[in-house]
């Protein structure tokens, strides 16, 4: 073998692989038992096809904001948080769609529409969290729009492995020591993830930003809206509560965005709930940031959400259904 | 295109395989058009100003051998005039002028007020909105378009050519592809090595046969490359971009970390794309030099820059310290040789002032060396023992880290920034060797700084115990295949895949 390159590079192209191969096996299977019985915030991707009576779709601001827990017990209704972390609309239509492929369509959604939703430089913020997930045909196509070569994944699995960050690799040995990284004190619940354990040291404003409101970003908004229609889905369009509006003043063009949000639900006959001039949103004891409440800031008004929408008579309780 | 992407993966086996298979006289064609295509992957348009340039060499290089006496030097000068011209217009135009806006009662246009003010200002428009809908891309080609990749490293290639046919140690290449061939040999088009015709361009008229030593020579040196780049570079890019990207609210032990980081980073990035263009090269026959040899050993600062990006420091020796003088002439006059020659090597990496200090330190650098070597032979002094080197080297790496910091600041303004926190140990916040995004998954956790010190020591070990190209492996079979498995497990496992460019394809 001494002179037989070939050979030799032949079994070491075997053995690597091999033994990649396995580490694939074992991240992958900790990542799915990590995320499906830990966190379960990518769980309806997976194999759950449980029908869900409230979807809540949005950013961040959706998915550490609303606890379906509280929700559920004030209507007596079964409701999932899809928010994910930086997801303007694209991204949420992408998740609307495969959650679409899994399960039968709720009967209400609540999307929260954050100032720069309508602005879709990117078809997702953060890829990895997809990668083990694109066997759904919306996700695979969203992946393939950022550049991600699913197609290698279809002949050599393997290559997933390529996509996920340290992160999601360091998942292994969490799952293997049977831990996961939150804090004591955090609360996770449907797709919930409260945001105790983020403290973020310093939090002042940037300069004042544009936020472009794109066509495409509108394009997608409207066959949201149009789909919603087609499954027969009841909408409702938030603006997610932030401390003392300081987001939402530190954007130039914040009338317009919140203008054309107001006159889309017009148009589409559909409630516009500003909860940026909520009264709880000049407490900083419900916030950890600006921009996002934090666990009892979510309960609280998890709370507001529910009683409102049961009173405004949009969602009607189980109780009286 | 980038190394370390899926489109290389596929390009590379693809290319090679077509350029065993063709018959001798069709690769030159293949191997231009297959360069055309990996260039072109960055953003089309860039490849027009390489073509323009190749074909004023070409000619000026037949030019130059045809003509006698001061005919010669005139179209030496017509073809360095075309090479700088484009350099300094593309890459030092906008840098000058802003500085001469500060300083004048009035303004000149800069490069994309010019393109504006050009009347033509609907037209580049429209030239803009054609070329995003042909390529899919929502950029700004007049603004992308300032800067084409790898603009310092083919010019340089280029001129090397039309000077050494002017010196008389190359013969006028007749044959205008293998001469485009020359200039555009995709491995290392976009960050060199910056060859010499004398080397390279004679072994594309010869005929390459298909070689396994060449196969596992080429494959295990791109794959340690790429393990390089993506298996340290990017990872240590996660701590050094989040804290130079906010340097005043970092403690400053968190500084001195991201500035050693960074000289890892720089190193292992440009080396690591540097393996693989040599390797890559191998694979088909041809033999590039090498261009960096264990620089981070070297126990001074010399020894630092004959070990350090060698294609470069070799062709300002040839093409500008020794036209200088280099150092057969008076001792001041040869300190101020080394001064401009690092100066200039500042500039070329980028018209930035960041980039002219970092020079000029190394400038001075090697006067310091110079005149302490000087002294030191006077008194006579012993400098062979374990002290004198270990010392050596940590002075040496240092102020290495020093220079640095100017290299990776974004301003000067932020470099003094950076060396006054340092300086006053100025903690504005805890110290935390993890670094995370507030998202708590994007950063630098424990997992990335584990895998740091694990691929460092890794690296450094095999770097210290064998030759650049790694050939010593040949004749060692287990060891060989142990290595091979594991880079190629390592690069997939814990490979950083997000397709971060190289640092050297700015310059």
């Amino acid at each position: 073998m001494k002179q037989n390159y070939i050979l030799r590079l032949a079994i070491a192209l075997v053995i690597g692989i091999a033994v990649t191969w396995i580490a694939y096996i074992i991240i992958i299977d900790a990542d799915k038992k990590f995320f499906n019985s830990m966190r379960k915030n990518e769980f309806i991707f997976r194999e759950d096809t449980t029908r869900y009576d409230i979807l809540l779709l949005g950013s961040s601001r959706m998915k550490n904001t609303v606890n379906p827990r509280i929700i559920d017990s004030m209507t007596g209704l079964n409701s999932y948080n899809a928010g994910a972390s930086g997801a303007h609309i694209s991204e949420i239509k992408s998740i609307l769609d495969a959650y679409l492929l899994q399960h039968c369509p709720p009967s209400y959604i609540i999307l929260a529409l954050d100032y720069f939703a309508l602005e879709v430089h990117h078809a997702v913020a953060y890829y990895p969290t997809y990668i083990t997930v694109n066997h759904l045909e919306p996700i695979d196509k969203m992946l393939r729009s950022e550049g991600v070569h699913t197609g290698m994944y279809k002949i050599f699995p393997f290559l997933r492995l390529t996509a996920l960050d340290d992160y999601y690799k360091s998942i292994v040995l969490q799952t293997i020591r049977n831990r996961d990284d939150m804090a004591d004190d955090d609360f996770l619940y449907k797709g919930y993830v409260s945001n105790t354990a983020v403290t973020i040291p310093r939090d002042s404003l940037g300069p004042a930003q544009t936020i472009d409101i794109q066509d495409k970003g509108k394009k997608i908004l409207s066959d949201l809206l149009a789909l919603c229609r087609e499954k027969n889905i009841r909408l409702v369009l938030t603006y997610a509560p932030e401390f003392r509006r300081n987001n939402i003043e530190n954007i130039s063009n914040a009338d317009t965005i919140l203008n054309y949000y107001a006159q889309i639900a017009a148009q589409n006959n559909l409630p516009f709930y500003r909860h940026d001039l909520l009264p709880m949103c000049d407490s900083p004891a419900y916030f950890v940031n600006n921009g996002h409440v934090n666990r009892i800031g979510a309960d609280v008004y998890s709370y507001n959400l529910a009683q409102q929408l049961v009173k405004d008579g949009i969602i009607k309780p189980a109780a009286l259904q | 295109m980038l190394f370390n992407s899926y489109q290389f993966l596929l390009f590379f086996p693809v290319v090679t395989l077509i350029y065993f298979l063709l018959p001798h006289r069709l690769r030159w064609f293949h191997l231009l058009m297959a360069s055309f295509l990996f260039y072109m992957a960055f953003l089309p348009i860039y490849v027009l100003i390489l073509v323009v340039t190749i074909v004023i060499d070409y000619f000026a290089g037949i030019y130059i051998e045809q003509a006698q006496g001061r005919r010669r030097k005139q179209y030496l000068i017509i073809s360095l005039i075309a090479n700088i011209g484009f350099l300094c217009f593309f890459k030092y135009y906008d840098f000058i002028i802003t500085n001469l806006n500060d300083v004048l009662p009035f303004h000149i246009p800069i490069l994309k007020e010019l393109w504006i003010s050009s009347q033509i200002i609907e037209g580049n428009n429209a030239i803009n909105t054609a070329l995003n809908s042909w390529l899919g891309t929502d950029l700004d080609i007049l603004q992308t378009i300032i800067l084409p990749i790898g603009l310092s490293f083919h010019t340089f290639q280029a001129m090397s050519y039309t000077i050494e046919v002017y010196r008389g140690n190359q013969n006028a290449e007749r044959h205008f592809g293998i001469y485009a061939l020359y200039v555009m040999f995709y491995p290392q088009l976009v960050a060199g090595p910056i060859e010499r015709p004398q080397n390279i361009l004679h072994q594309f008229h010869e005929r390459k046969h298909f070689s396994a030593e060449n196969l596992i020579v080429g494959l295990r040196l791109m794959a340690w490359g790429l393990f390089k780049k993506v298996v340290i570079a990017d990872r240590l890019s996660i701590y050094v971009n989040l804290v130079y990207g906010d340097p005043e609210n970092y403690h400053w032990l968190n500084l001195v970390i991201a500035t050693i980081y960074f000289a890892i980073q720089i190193y292992c990035d440009f080396s690591g794309y540097s393996d693989i263009a040599i390797g890559a090269a191998r694979v088909m026959g041809f033999d590039l030099m090498v261009n960096f040899r264990r620089p981070y050993f070297a126990t001074n600062i010399k020894e630092f820059w004959e070990k350090w990006h060698i294609s470069l420091s070799t062709w300002f020796r040839d093409y500008l310290y020794k036209p200088l003088g280099g150092n057969r002439v008076a001792f001041s006059r040869y300190l101020l040789n080394i001064a401009i020659v690092f100066m200039v090597s500042g500039i070329w990496h980028g018209a930035n002032w960041t980039f002219i200090i970092w020079g000029a330190l190394h400038a001075v650098y090697q006067v310091a060396f110079i005149l302490f070597n000087r002294y030191a032979t006077e008194q006579d002094i012993q400098r062979s023992n374990w002290a004198w080197r270990a010392g050596g080297w940590l002075l040496t790496f240092l102020c290495v880290c020093f220079a640095w910091i100017f290299f990776r600041a974004q301003n000067v303004g932020q470099a003094f920034t950076i060396i006054k926190q340092i300086c006053t140990l100025h903690a504005p916040n805890a110290f935390n060797w993890m670094l995370m995004e507030s998202n708590n998954r994007t950063g630098f956790g424990i997992t990335s700084l584990v895998l740091v010190v694990l691929g460092c020591t890794y690296m450094f070990w095999i770097e210290k115990k064998n030759q650049p190209l790694l050939t010593e492996y040949n004749n060692k079979p287990v060891r060989d295949i142990a290595m091979l498995a594991f880079l190629v497990f390592a690069i997939i496992t814990v490979g950083v895949f997000v397709n971060e460019s190289f640092i050297y394809f700015q310059f």
